[in-house]
């Protein structure tokens, strides 16, 4: 009869306690390191992907992750200038608005005074402070680099906007080049990262629209916002 | 029963039946972020988490919470903040007052907040909260509209078809001016606003553009300090 008692009042002691832990999460993210054996995986044959791609692969493994914001320049050449950010949906233009409370029927670029349509062109959108920094124009040319194994190792699903790569040698083995054109512009104290709904369906990337919030890129059933890298080159006229 | 065991049962009330830390009755898929608790962390704000198979954010809302009481103070009225980015929507650590008095809520946007709400707490309940984006951005509109009617219209009518950010069609941030580098909130805060009918600068589009700086009180007025069109 004791043991019993003592028996209840354990499992009932584990279950109270079990229960009075605190739910906080920590969204912070520390600084890591992640290393990952060349053997486990293994790059994949060249694929051809969309119009235009190239593909590049790199055999370093070592991505470095840190909580900077995504503004972060990491080359500039005489030619062409590159930023990394977290990628965002613009479905603005002639299209539909996704249920998108920031839908702008206009596009900067309005090629034979036409506006784009974001379902069907292939385009990025440039903060405003970098098209004035580097002068960038409406229609110039970009590349979007996709990392596919980044996107394996951002746990897509959870916050996943602290990848970014400010500082870091971010070598991928994989990645999918994409050719792209500047068609619209963002506010100025934005990231990059904000490319058409066609380019991103064209990556591989379904698209969910949320009322209130617009279309958010999704990956195998979950919401998914991984880093890519923007190259411009700016045109000299 | 002998005495041994009965201080046994004691020792086992008190280790495992009286919780070390009060339970915290969160509605089912909301969280704490750790960087919405205030200072002292007696407070923080609940956000939903997002997944994919949310279609609506209509029915999600943020809320203060007491973190002692394990009570909801208020509802923040306007649209939602989740617990990670979402296009550039994302929730900004809030900004609270030394004394934990006042709490400025704020979810970042595209071209300007989502939300940005001023909460006057008074012994651990809410005193008035004002929403401090529609409140600048309506001041802003009507100053607007009173000083270039005619160019008001025009560009009202130029910019149909935009979503429900832009009111009456027009670009208009509201920004904290205290809260850029400062980490406690401070009253009077002053408020910049800037209007813009074309943030694009599209070519042959209606351009009507103005400026608008004001201060929230400590008793929730806002005072319009300097109005002028660009």
């Amino acid at each position: 009869m004791k043991k019993f008692l003592f028996l209840v009042l354990f499992i009932a002691g584990q279950s109270t306690f079990s229960q009075s832990q605190k739910v906080v999460v920590d969204n912070d993210i520390q600084k890591e390191e992640i290393e990952i054996s060349a053997a486990l995986k293994q790059p994949e044959p060249i694929v051809e992907y969309g119009d235009n791609n190239t593909v590049s692969i790199y055999e370093t493994l070592r991505i470095r992750k840190s909580n900077n914001q995504d503004h972060s320049i990491i080359q500039t050449e005489s030619t062409s200038t590159s930023y990394y950010g977290t990628l965002k949906i613009d479905d603005d233009g002639s299209g539909f608005s996704h249920n998108d409370p920031n839908h702008n029927p206009h596009t900067w670029w309005q090629p034979n005074g036409q506006d784009l349509n974001a379902d069907v062109d292939w385009y990025v959108v440039v903060p405003g402070y970098l098209q004035k920094r580097y002068g960038i124009k409406p229609g110039d040319r970009v590349e979007v680099t996709l990392y596919l194994s980044h996107l394996d190792l951002i746990p897509c699903g959870e916050p996943c906007d602290a990848s970014d790569a400010q500082g870091t040698e971010f070598l991928d083995w994989y990645s999918l080049i994409y050719s792209a054109n500047v068609g619209d512009i963002g506010p100025d104290d934005k990231g990059v990262g904000e490319v058409s709904v066609k380019v991103a369906k064209s990556m591989g990337f379904d698209i969910s629209d949320v009322e209130g919030i617009g279309p958010i890129s999704t990956w195998n059933g979950k919401d998914c916002a991984p880093v890519i890298k923007i190259t411009y080159y700016p045109s000299e006229n | 029963m002998k005495p041994l065991h009965f201080i046994q049962i004691i020792l086992f009330i008190f280790l495992f039946l009286v919780p070390t830390t009060k339970v915290i009755a969160l509605p089912a898929g909301y969280i704490i972020p750790k960087e919405t608790l205030s200072p002292s962390q007696r407070y923080g704000f609940i956000v939903p988490v997002f997944d994919a198979t949310v279609k609506d954010t209509s029915q999600f809302q943020n809320a203060l919470i007491d973190t002692k009481t394990d009570q909801i103070i208020t509802k923040v009225d306007a649209p939602v903040g989740f617990d990670r980015p979402l296009n550039y929507v994302s929730v900004e650590r809030p900004l609270w007052s030394k004394d934990e008095s006042f709490v400025l809520w704020k979810v970042n946007g595209k071209w300007c907040p989502t939300a940005l709400v001023l909460i006057k707490l008074e012994g651990n309940k809410q005193r008035w909260q004002l929403n401090l984006l529609t409140a600048f951005q309506e001041k802003t509109l009507s100053y607007t509209k009173k000083a270039a009617p005619e160019k008001y219209e025009t560009a009202k009518k130029a910019t149909i078809g935009k979503g429900s950010s832009y009111p009456d069609g027009f670009t208009i941030d509201v920004v904290p001016v205290q809260s850029k580098n400062d980490a406690v909130l401070k009253l009077p805060l002053e408020i910049h606003v800037t209007l813009t009918s074309n943030p694009k600068n599209l070519e042959n589009f209606p351009n009507l553009n103005a400026e608008l700086d004001g201060i929230v009180k400590e008793n929730g007025t806002i005072e319009v300090k300097k109005f002028k069109l660009l």
